[in-house]
């Protein structure tokens, strides 16, 4: 790394901080290529995330309900319940919300048939009480999935999303310390330089005007992962994580049958009692342990979207099944139940109400770009500083295919995603997998087109995404009476949003197709100019460096 | 009250930025008196201090911190954009947002 060129006097005093500095930008430079096209799909669905409950109710048009109290929730499910699963060994009851307004229950058989885990999930209506029938979809609950656990074998997933998230906090943590101007620079962005002085302005900006989203996203996400990426600490203390896991969440620990039968009871005049206790706070869900035995239990949880420091676990309280007095439960968090609650909760960002909601999402698809043009930068950065007239070497072209495919190719993949759900037939067998099949598909083959296609992969791929998104409402318009139509004049703002932010995005990705259509002609002119200085003034590339992995601004 | 703090942080971002000779120079094609530099960075940092207290009003301490962050982020992202391809027109926004603040507040 020494003795490269450095366009600012070097001054003996700050030789070992520019030693650090240039070190973090190698080591910035290479955790960010090795997992950056795994980390763009992880934040953009991370992104797509924060809609997740809008998400399927898009990708379930046929089911049009209106959202009820926790009370009336409870006592829909009760009564499905007792009807149809009275022997099961647990109930999960989630009571329906203005953003999820079905109800939804699951239970477990008690004797399940064999060769099945006997866990069924169903959406009732909540004014009727009917099991709501709509097309098998995974919906939103896909890209959240996929988000953590890359649609892997657990663990297998969540680790790579854990050690992808590590890689995430040094390529941060060395980036700050490889910015040489962030003051400075701070409202700096040229595009027109072009090449890699462009892309270096917009990754700086996308980087450091998010940076305290990017940080905090980063850092929570690897607390939400710490038990299964450092589980030393649980099995110092413990026999094993079950244990753990029961102590910690007491409302979710399973508890054995008495073996005698005992009636329930009646489970909705519990959720009143619960929200005295918590003044007025939601009841989210509701867990029956044992129904009809005289051992069973009743838990109700406080709605997580209450409080940001709830996290994943807020406060339950647990009464007996039979004879309704309550058990006690688990109280507002201690000190440290609060800040690990609060950092949880603000990745999950479920406390988030919608405007909130849309900046989170909007400032984790500045996290994307971030990656995205950093990546772009690895690429920029590499070609300029090959001899003129040298066409891309072997390198470079496969990491701009991986590029292309990583990037332009996922946005196709998700609009294919949203397209299968309107196109596939609602009664196809495995429907939901066939969604996500497609999925993959449209994303393996924008890989091989970007490898077969050169120089248009960036356009191609981009403008298809970009079609298949601005036709994403013609298509909902003919498949589903739910159209923009029809869902703006109602104020149908879950549908008519989807459809509205379908056309944003396809209309940035139909810039984002223009301007790499003249990036990839300018790119191909190239050879015309004879040993011209690079756009913004630099020095013409010298021979002999292209293995030199940094380069000074 | 959201609207309030957006165009407060927006025009605060402006002035600071203003405040830098090469953002000055790009607006206005000439150099930035010190003077001038010292008021505009005592009114940037006074925008994004009310945008902050703004926040604050509506939310609580605790949830207006986490508000006006990203309001921050997507604030300073929109006048980067803007100043890149429409620099007069972010000039415009910048002023029209601290003349609405105190109506938006008002309103709110």
């Amino acid at each position: 790394m020494k003795g490269m060129r450095q366009p600012e006097p070097a001054q003996p005093a700050h030789a070992p901080a520019e030693g650090l500095r240039q070190a973090m930008s190698w080591l910035h430079t290479w955790a960010g290529l090795v997992f950056g096209w795994l980390l763009f799909a992880m934040f953009l669905t991370g992104a797509l995330s924060f809609f997740r409950p809008e998400i399927t109710r898009w990708m379930r048009p046929e089911v049009a309900v209106q959202p009820v109290s926790a009370a009336r929730s409870v006592e829909v499910a009760e009564a499905y319940l007792r009807r149809h699963a009275p022997d099961a060994a647990r109930w999960f009851i989630v009571a329906s919300t203005a953003r999820e307004p079905g109800v939804r229950i699951s239970y477990q058989a008690a004797k399940p048939p064999p060769g099945q885990r006997g866990f069924r999930r169903v959406t009732l209506d909540p004014v009727t009480g009917q099991e709501i029938h709509a097309r098998e979809t995974r919906g939103g609950d896909f890209l959240y999935r996929f988000h953590f656990q890359l649609e892997m074998g657990v663990p297998w997933g969540r680790w790579l999303a854990g050690i992808a998230g590590m890689f995430m906090l040094v390529a941060i943590l060395s980036g700050i310390i490889t910015h040489k101007k962030l003051f400075a620079d701070f409202f700096t962005f040229r595009p027109r330089k072009g090449g890699q002085r462009a892309w270096m302005d917009g990754h700086n900006a996308l980087s450091v005007l998010g940076l305290p989203f990017h940080l905090m996203i980063t850092f929570s996400g690897l607390v939400l992962l710490a038990s299964l990426l450092m589980p030393a600490g649980i099995l110092a203390a413990y026999d094993n994580e079950r244990e753990f896991f029961d102590e910690a969440f007491p409302a979710f620990a399973m508890k054995p049958a008495s073996g005698q039968a005992a009636p329930l009871v009646p489970l909705a005049p519990l959720v009143a009692q619960a929200e005295q206790a918590w003044d007025g706070g939601a009841i989210q869900r509701m867990v029956v342990n044992r129904p009809g035995d005289a051992a069973a239990t009743v838990s109700l949880s406080r709605a997580v979207s209450d409080r940001v420091s709830y996290g994943r676990q807020a406060p339950t309280l647990t009464f007996d099944g039979v004879t309704g007095q309550p058990l006690g439960g688990t109280g507002e968090a201690g000190a440290v139940g609060t800040v690990a609650g609060t950092v949880v909760g603000l990745h999950l960002g479920l406390f988030a109400q919608p405007l909130l909601r849309w900046a989170y999402f909007l400032v984790s698809l500045a996290g994307t770009a971030m990656v995205g043009t950093g990546l772009a930068l690895w690429i920029a950065k590499r070609r300029q500083k090959l001899r003129s007239g040298a066409p891309d070497t072997l390198s470079l072209r496969l990491v701009d295919v991986l590029n292309a495919g990583s990037i332009a190719g996922l946005c196709v993949a998700c609009a294919a995603y949203f397209w299968a759900n309107r196109v596939l037939p609602a009664d196809l067998p495995a429907r939901g997998q066939w969604e996500t099949r497609i999925f993959f598909a449209a994303w393996a083959a924008s890989y091989v087109y970007a490898a077969l296609r050169g120089r248009r992969k960036w356009r191609d791929l981009s403008a298809l995404g970009a079609l298949l998104l601005l036709l994403l409402p013609v298509l909902n318009a003919l498949t589903t009476d739910r159209h923009l139509g029809a869902s703006l004049p109602a104020g149908d703002w879950v549908m008519a949003g989807f459809d509205l932010s379908a056309l944003v995005a396809g209309l940035l990705l139909a810039w984002i197709a223009r301007k790499s259509g003249g990036r990839e002609q300018a790119a191909s002119r190239r050879p015309a100019r004879h040993a011209t200085a690079g756009p913004d003034g630099a020095a013409p590339p010298l021979a002999g460096s292209s293995n030199a992995a940094y380069e000074s601004r | 009250m959201s609207a309030a703090a957006f165009c407060l942080a927006y025009a605060g971002f402006s002035a600071l930025c203003l405040a830098m000779d090469r953002h000055h120079e790009d607006v206005f094609d000439r150099a930035l008196p010190r003077g001038r530099r010292l008021w505009l960075r005592a009114l940037g940092w006074l925008g994004l201090v009310l945008s902050l207290a703004a926040c604050a009003t509506a939310w609580g301490w605790s949830y207006g911190i986490v508000e006006w962050v990203g309001i921050l982020s997507l604030a300073g992202l929109l006048l980067i954009w803007l100043l890149a391809y429409r620099p007069r027109a972010a000039l415009a926004a910048a002023g029209a947002c601290a003349a609405a603040a105190p109506l938006l507040a008002w309103a709110a």
